[in-house]
Order: structure tokens, then C-alpha cells, then sequence
């Protein structure tokens, strides 16, 4: 009986699935992400630039912000700025890779958002994040950092990745002043031999009505980047 | 030198797996041009760093991922899709009529479960992938693995025949 269930739902997946041919396709010579692909055409030429301009930045000063006079805060330009801010999204993890392989989010809770008050939230499904961002010409520095104190008693790679990939992006210094790369609706953050792609959910709700541009906000200038590992998030 | 190299093993990825991966996701996602959106964009998402070591795992992956997005953002067009598969499936094969309402039958119920029934179903016995290699597709434990086949399996044995 059951085998019957199953060659019954094997016979159907594969008709359907071989009815299709080449003639049924609308392959394009190049991969090109579905929908607003207009928006995509200037958003990819804003990463390119934002990317140069990350590069650029990174080659003249590979040293931590913190540490030059002034921080990041001399800058009158933003290379993240504008509709290619990661600001005011929730950004929901897709997959985490690092050395082992490519793992899935373990988990649709797993994300990081940008409020446009200067704070940020992450959840790697075990621990939850809080901190301060300041946008840089470069990305963005990451500051006064807290999470919970949970443990993970499991095996499971993907949220073992996604831990450690997490803590990283948020705690290396290099990752956090550098910043990520935005096309479409994806934001590519690296950090630690880590690699995390989330993509675009919906706007963050925004903890109060008064909107701050991210140039002005964050942490205090000359307040060099904290992070309190293991410490209580603040109520 | 190294992006030319990476782009090219993407192009043949592209041409190689492009067809493979729309049967795929149109088992998930119902619909053939959203299956095919849902490939666009993960070889546009995936193309920015170097092919993986086990490409097709990871394109396969990747696949499944997308079409979750897809489902669970438009739930109604999944039961929509299901509706049009089901009319397709019947203009397709006039001298079986009995056999390609059975396979409608059986698409709508798989349209019909919650998506990660639908997503082990699809990955068991259309991919022939095994528990193991479904939990690492999916990321979960074996044991859920197991748990959501025999819960899809008791709800499509309820399909009429």
C-alpha cells in the first residue's frame, strides 16, 4: 500500500518535471534575478561602486578606524548610504558558509537589522545581539555589542556555522568597520573565514517615530568599540 | 584572471544544471515561470563567489531555499499554481485521462502540504536523495527528515483514487 503511495507520487513528480524541455524555457544567456530588474541594473552598478570604493578605502587604511584620528567620522561621503543602505531591513540569514560547506538558515529567525535609530539586532537562533552602528565611507562600525549567554548542546553544523559566523561579523574588527555587499536583495557579510547571505524581508519596525540619518547617529564620536561577549543584554 | 575562471565555471554550471534545477523547483513552487525565476536568481545570487566543491548540493540547496521564500511569501498563489498544474496535467495525455487525473490528484494534495512535507517529499522521490542527504540539503536532523516523509505520506495516502 504504501509502496504504491510512493511509486504513485514518484510517477507524478517526474511527469511533471520531464514534460518540461528546453523548448519550455525562458533561459536568458545570463542569470538575472527575477523582478525589478531595473532596480537591479542600478543597484548592481551602486555595489560596484560602493565595492571600488571599499577596496580603495580598505587598501589606504587597513588599520581599525578607531585607531586614526578622527575615526570614521571625518568622512563627508557614504558609500552605503542611499538606496544602497542596509538600513531599515530585516535581513533574514539564506545560507551561512564557512570551511566545512554551505549550510541553510537553521532557522527563519535568524537575522540582523539596521534601525534607522543607530542600533542594531541580530538573532543566530540561539543568542540574541544588540549593539550601535555608525555608517563609514568604508561600511560600518559595529559598537557596544551585547548578547544573552545561551549555550548550544547540539551537533548541528548549520547552527554551529551560524554562531560562529555571527559572533564573528559582529566582533572581528576588521568585519565590523569594513561592512558588506548589497546586490539585489541580498547582504553578503564575511568575517573569520565565515560568509553569511541574508536576504531582504520586511522593513524593521522602528522603535520610535524620530528618524536620524546614520551619518549622525551611533556611537558617540571617539568612542572606541566595545564588545561585552556573554555580558546580559541591557533592558 | 581568477573572475574570469570563476565566471566560467558558472556559465557551465548554468548550462549544465539550468534545466535540472527548474523540474526541481517547479515540483515545489507549482508553476514553471516561477521555477524558473526561482533558478535565475539563485545562479544570480550564487555566481558572486567561487563554485562550492560540491556544486549541485549547494545549487540544489539553494533551490529549495529560494522556492521557501517564494512559497511562503505568496501562500495563495501556491494553491492557485496547484489548480493550474492540475489543468495542465489533464489537456496533456488524452488516452489516459484516469492515470493524469491521479497525478493531478496526487500534485494537488503535495501543493497541499505544509512546505517542509512538501520539500522532503519533493527531494525523496523526485531527487532519490536519502534521509541523510535530505537533512543536509535542508538542514535539518534525519529524524525530521523521517518524521515529516511519514506525516506527508499518511496525508497523500488519503488522496481518492
Amino acid at each position: 500500500m504504501s509502496n504504491d503511495v510512493e511509486a504513485e507520487i514518484r510517477d507524478a513528480l517526474r511527469s511533471r518535471a520531464l514534460a518540461i524541455t528546453e523548448e519550455d524555457l525562458n533561459r536568458r544567456d545570463e542569470p538575472v534575478r527575477s523582478g525589478h530588474r531595473t532596480m537591479l541594473a542600478a543597484l548592481a552598478v551602486a555595489a560596484v561602486v560602493a565595492a571600488i570604493a571599499v577596496g580603495v578605502a580598505l587598501a589606504s587604511a587597513p588599520t581599525h578606524p578607531s585607531t586614526q584620528p578622527g575615526g570614521g567620522q571625518q568622512a563627508n561621503s557614504c558609500s552605503l548610504c542611499g538606496p544602497n543602505a542596509p538600513i531599515g531591513i530585516d535581513w533574514r540569514l539564506e545560507t551561512v558558509r564557512d570551511k566545512d560547506g554551505t549550510f541553510s538558515s537553521p532557522s527563519p529567525r535568524v537575522r540582523i537589522a539596521f534601525r534607522h535609530d543607530g542600533t542594531l539586532v541580530a538573532d543566530d537562533s540561539v543568542n540574541f545581539y544588540s549593539g550601535r552602528y555608525r555608517l563609514t565611507p568604508t561600511g560600518f562600525v559595529i559598537t557596544d555589542v551585547a548578547s544573552t549567554a545561551a549555550g548550544y548542546a547540539g551537533s548541528d553544523p548549520a547552527v554551529l556555522a551560524t554562531q560562529a559566523g555571527m559572533a564573528a561579523v559582529l566582533t572581528t574588527p576588521t568585519a565590523r568597520t569594513r561592512g558588506g555587499d548589497i546586490v539585489g536583495y541580498f547582504l553578503v557579510l564575511s568575517a573569520g573565514g565565515y560568509t553569511l547571505t541574508f536576504e531582504a524581508g520586511p522593513p524593521v519596525t522602528q522603535p520610535s517615530t524620530a528618524q536620524v540619518s546614520p551619518t549622525s547617529t551611533g556611537t558617540p564620536t571617539g568612542a572606541p568599540p566595545t564588545y561585552v561577549h556573554g555580558s546580559e543584554l541591557p533592558s | 584572471m581568477e573572475v574570469e575562471v570563476r565566471d566560467a565555471d558558472w556559465s557551465a554550471l548554468y548550462d549544465a544544471h539550468y534545466l535540472g534545477l527548474v523540474r526541481l523547483a517547479v515540483n515545489l513552487v507549482d508553476d514553471l515561470a516561477t521555477a524558473e525565476d526561482v533558478v535565475q536568481d539563485v545562479f544570480a545570487a550564487a555566481q558572486r563567489n567561487p563554485p562550492p566543491i560540491e556544486p549541485l548540493a549547494y545549487l540544489r540547496t539553494a533551490v529549495v531555499n529560494r522556492a521557501r521564500s517564494v512559497l511562503r511569501r505568496r501562500r495563495v498563489a501556491r494553491a492557485f499554481g496547484a489548480r493550474t498544474t492540475a489543468i495542465e496535467l489533464a489537456d496533456a495525455a488524452d488516452e489516459d485521462v484516469l492515470r493524469t487525473e491521479r497525478r493531478s490528484r496526487i500534485l494537488a494534495a503535495i501543493a497541499a502540504l505544509p512546505v517542509r512535507q512538501k520539500e522532503v517529499v519533493v527531494l525523496r522521490y523526485y531527487e532519490d536523495l536519502r534521509v541523510g542527504e535530505i537533512a543536509t540539503t535542508l538542514g535539518i536532523s534525519p529524524a525530521a527528515v523521517s518524521t515529516s516523509l511519514a506525516r506527508a505520506l499518511d496525508a497523500l495516502k488519503g488522496v481518492e483514487r
